[in-house]
């Protein structure tokens, strides 16, 4: 299931992109940048494990 | 015309009102030296901002309620389910960032109940007592904001680190730390501090930096109160004390953290002035990410003395990848380097409207404080 990238929630702190084990996740320019076409639904970014600012969700 | 040997903080003050100081961040800074070399960079800029964003757990704020009636002098106190310390007057407290909710565990605590307040949310305050023949009353249970308060000081004992190890995980186990996630196998390293943009790594002999300065504190202003618990100054893990005026702050630059099975945590943003007083600081803020080494450290061992597993650089950090073990290894910071920058800018442009002046240290930092384990002895 996609996931959305909450910006006003979001420290740019780069952990969510460096857990992705898929690396669909990425910082560009002051935003994440998710590339659904990667991402395997495998959750490890989601607010319970990866974002310490719980700015990404389902 | 007179050569320029040294300028005082003064001199930048006097300018500063006139409108005419010349102050860049220190990002800027660095490349007018490579560009130039260090005589012009001293001789054309009078001040540069540092700046820093990240979780900083030794965070927390002072509160005052005023008297309720009848009076109560606190024994136990919640904020939003969160228990603040009470060890002082009747209605004084102290909010501590990493103090979890009694009730919703690691989804809130102490940091985002600074975040809460700065934010002008109401706040849910439950306190009870003992009661005394002064204070009376028991039991109290009302609804807050920043605005009743008397005094909200936030007051943090350790931040603004001067560089910190970074951290990754030997075991084939996943590792939840304050440092993030640590993926099995060595397969993440996670860092933390602004390298090159620290304030105290620009200023590694402590020369500006002391008791007194002001600087850009939460998105307020604050000043530096000493230096930081755990200041260890001879490896060059130097840390600051700070305080500043909570009802004056942003949400912006004060954020709740929760680190996932660890605990909950404050994002905080701090940006010092550094004045380039001579050619040596000139020198000193200067200093680039290749320049400064951090240790990887191996949180798979539970030991205050954790092997070293590589000695890199913030540069090699920061390209998001560094090899370890033979592999290429993803890397992330747990601060903000986009925050920090943002921080920078503005405390630059402080500074260059003539909002904010620079304040000479009344006592500067200790230089040789040593760092000490805990000794634990048997029964």
């Amino acid at each position: 299931m996609p996931k959305r990238w909450m910006e006003e929630k979001c420290v740019l702190c780069t952990l969510c992109v460096a857990i992705c084990p898929y690396e669909a996740i990425k910082q560009k320019n002051g935003k994440i940048i998710l590339d659904y076409a990667k991402c395997a639904d495998c959750e490890e970014c989601l607010p319970s494990v990866g974002c310490p600012r719980r700015a990404l969700t389902k | 015309m007179q050569k320029l040997e040294r300028r005082s903080i003064n001199d930048i003050n006097q300018k500063i009102r006139r409108g005419d100081v010349q102050v860049l961040t220190v990002e800027e800074m660095k490349k007018l030296v490579e560009d130039s070399d260090v005589k012009k960079a001293f001789r054309e800029v009078d001040v540069v901002t540092t700046a820093t964003f990240g979780p900083m757990c030794s965070s927390g704020a002072f509160l005052n309620f005023g008297h309720s009636e009848p009076p109560i002098k606190m024994e136990r106190v919640w904020l939003n389910d969160v228990e603040a310390y009470h060890g002082n007057a009747a209605v004084d407290c102290y909010i501590g960032a990493t103090k979890m909710s009694a009730t919703r565990g690691f989804e809130y605590g102490g940091g985002h109940v600074i975040e809460d307040l700065v934010s002008g949310k109401e706040i849910e305050l439950k306190a009870i007592a003992y009661g005394t023949d002064c204070y009376p009353r028991k039991v109290l249970e009302t609804k807050f904001t920043i605005h009743d308060l008397n005094q909200a000081i936030l007051c943090n004992p350790r931040n603004c680190y001067q560089r910190y190890n970074a951290a990754t995980n030997s075991t084939d186990k996943t590792l939840f730390t304050y440092m993030g996630i640590l993926l099995p196998n060595y397969g993440n390293v996670n860092y933390a501090g602004c390298g090159e943009l620290n304030p105290l790594i620009n200023d590694p002999a402590y020369r500006t930096i002391g008791v007194g300065t002001r600087i850009f504190l939460g998105g307020g202003v604050g000043y530096v109160i000493g230096e930081g618990t755990q200041h260890n100054p001879k490896d060059g893990y130097g840390t600051l004390m700070v305080k500043g005026d909570l009802k004056k702050m942003r949400p912006e630059y004060l954020k709740g953290a929760t680190f996932h099975n660890y605990g909950v945590s404050l994002y905080v943003g701090i940006g010092v002035p550094i004045p380039i007083l001579d050619e040596e600081i000139a020198k000193s803020v200067a200093v680039r990410d290749e320049e400064i080494s951090v240790k990887i450290l191996d949180y798979g061992v539970p030991s205050r003395n954790r092997p070293v597993v590589r000695e890199v650089n913030y540069a090699e950090l920061k390209s998001g990848k560094v090899e370890l073990e033979g592999k290429k290894v993803r890397t992330a910071c747990t601060s903000s380097l986009e925050v920090a920058r943002k921080i920078m800018v503005e405390l630059k442009k402080w500074i260059a409207e003539g909002r904010f002046l620079l304040t000479e240290p009344v006592e500067g930092l200790s230089r040789d404080m040593e760092y000490r384990h805990m000794k634990v002895g048997g029964v």
